[in-house]
């Protein structure tokens, strides 16, 4: 609730703030540098429309709390149980382990869709309420398609860190090192051409703030699978409270 | 019918040993005591047929199934006292007896009233809020309220005052009755002694001895003191120990049938004579040395 909080809040904030930034994108555009603009997907000149407005903080700050908040409760969602030991409560009663993780994976997939569903309907509001000229819908549906899937990727990630490494007490240090190295792998490869590869290790190059690709999004959702499966793996063969 | 039947089950942690090779048949409606003194292999045995431990090798059964592959099956009829009793803190006991009931389909909700009243567990209190005593009393009527076939139980005293393991030996004396087969695991022999048919001695993981538990006492070891009129000459029959004057009177310890030894004393002209049941703590370090 409270990364939900933050994400809402900060959307509240930067639609509000929007009528008096529109006009000051392109003059504020000059003064930033063009790799770091690159970079931190910072295209000014498209202030005037909202949607070029708002993927500049959604790319950068909105994407990486919700993406933060997806891993590290993937992270928690079953090794929670296996540092209170309540396990083994769970693991004694006649279910199954397979029922346990799927129903692990459903609530995951549930709070990251109420979050984003949340943060996704303040901003609808907000736009109706500050924004007087046209909005480019599509845009922002679209980059709000990719970034859920990016945090149900994030959340997969999380849920198979927690599996795969062992005696963590506390996920959010590997977590916030995840999304943060992987964004900058993004931001790295985004500015400097001959390192544009690195961006491609990077989930952000494939589902950014301007382009919308299917096959993207399929390959996303493919690898979440892969990590789920994998985590559910270890888990069945896991030895609980050893 | 084996209500548990294991064949050379081996869990091992790495290069350590939890348990090794051990063979046990458990008959239905037996109450079967577990004896071994910490980390001699107790709980990793049953955690093994829980399934919460996946067995290195060998084979178990539980209720006749397997456990490798009908871990959900058993699980439906088995009872289960874990020794440290680790709940969901938000919760009250009534909302985890609740959420526990969830899980079968055969819950009495009026035995979790009677049996709250019996232990005096207040049903209401958040689980954060319970000593451990009445978390482990939660955990026991957790145990029963499905009506379980087999009921495992681990340390399951411990935390209790002597009151409230009084009650607990007659609840699980009252459920023996009815059926079910219980298997008592401790390292307190005298809970053992009081309740189960038959035991089990594990040391380092490995089975020292399974017994009735009449057999372990008879075939131990005895404390004896006779007292003459005054210190004479003895032929001492073989099994006697130690034996020890101090004036008149003859203490020693003996090993062997107690037959023999009524016989022998039918022959000494004693004036008194004072034979000592060993506890089973004697027996337990006897299986030890």
């Amino acid at each position: 609730m409270i990364w939900t909080g933050i994400a809402v809040g900060f959307t509240i904030m930067i639609i509000s703030l929007y009528p008096s930034f529109k006009d000051m994108g392109i003059e504020m555009g000059k003064a930033i540098p063009k790799e770091m603009a690159k970079a931190f997907n910072m295209d000014m000149s498209s202030w005037q429309e909202v949607s070029g407005y708002y993927k500049t903080y959604f790319g950068f700050h909105i994407i990486i709390i919700l993406s933060i908040f997806a891993c590290s409760f993937g992270a928690s969602i079953v090794s929670k149980e296996e540092k209170d030991r309540t396990s083994e409560f769970l693991l004694t009663k006649p279910i199954s382990r397979k029922a346990i993780f799927l129903t692990k994976v459903l609530a995951l997939m549930c709070y990251i869709s109420f979050s984003f569903l949340a943060q996704t309907m303040i901003l609808v509001l907000m736009i109706f309420a500050v924004v007087s000229n046209d909005v480019n819908w599509n845009h922002i549906i679209e980059m709000h398609i990719n970034g859920y899937v990016l945090c149900l990727f994030f959340g997969a990630a999380g849920l198979l860190l927690s599996q795969a490494v062992m005696g963590v007490k506390n996920y959010m240090g590997p977590v916030v090192g995840i999304v943060m190295g992987t964004y900058f792998l993004h931001a790295i490869g985004s500015a400097i051409d001959d390192a544009n590869w690195i961006s491609k290790c990077s989930p952000f190059h494939y589902l950014g703030v301007d382009d919308f690709s299917p096959l993207s999004i399929l390959i996303i959702m493919l690898l979440a699978l892969i990590f789920l499966y994998t985590g559910f793996n270890i888990f069945k063969r896991k030895d609980i409270g050893a | 019918m084996n209500i548990i039947e294991t064949s050379d089950l081996c869990k091992n942690y790495g290069n350590d040993v939890g348990i090794k090779n051990i063979n046990l048949e458990i008959k239905e409606g037996e109450i079967f005591g577990f004896i071994g003194p910490n980390g001699a292999g107790k709980s990793t045995f049953i955690r093994t047929l829980l399934g919460l431990l996946h067995p290195s090798s060998g084979t178990a059964k539980v209720l006749g199934y397997n456990i490798n592959n009908k871990s959900e099956e058993i699980r439906k009829k088995l009872g289960y006292l874990p020794s440290e009793v680790n709940y969901y803190d938000g919760m009250s006991s009534r909302e985890l007896l609740e959420y526990h009931s969830g899980f079968y389909d055969n819950v009495d909700m009026k035995k979790i009233r009677t049996l709250s009243e019996i232990f005096e567990l207040d049903l209401d209190r958040k689980i954060e809020e319970l000593s451990f005593g009445n978390k482990k009393k939660c955990a026991i009527i957790q145990s029963v309220i499905h009506e379980p076939d087999l009921l495992i139980l681990d340390e399951p005293t411990s935390g209790l005052d002597p009151l409230m393991q009084n009650r607990f030996f007659e609840l699980l004396e009252e459920e023996n009755k009815k059926g079910t087969t219980i298997f008592f695991s401790s390292h307190i022999l005298a809970e053992v002694q009081r309740l189960c048919n038959r035991a089990a001695v594990i040391r380092k993981g490995e089975i020292s001895a399974v017994e009735d538990i009449l057999s372990l006492l008879e075939k131990q070891m005895k404390k004896a003191r006779f007292v003459f009129k005054e210190k004479k000459e003895l032929t001492f029959i073989s099994g006697v120990q130690n034996p020890t004057w101090t004036n008149n009177k003859l203490t020693f310890d003996y090993i062997g049938p107690v037959k023999e030894l009524i016989q022998w004393m039918n022959q000494l002209e004693l004036q008194d004579a004072v034979l000592e049941e060993p506890d089973l703590e004697t027996i337990f370090m006897n299986y030890y040395q």
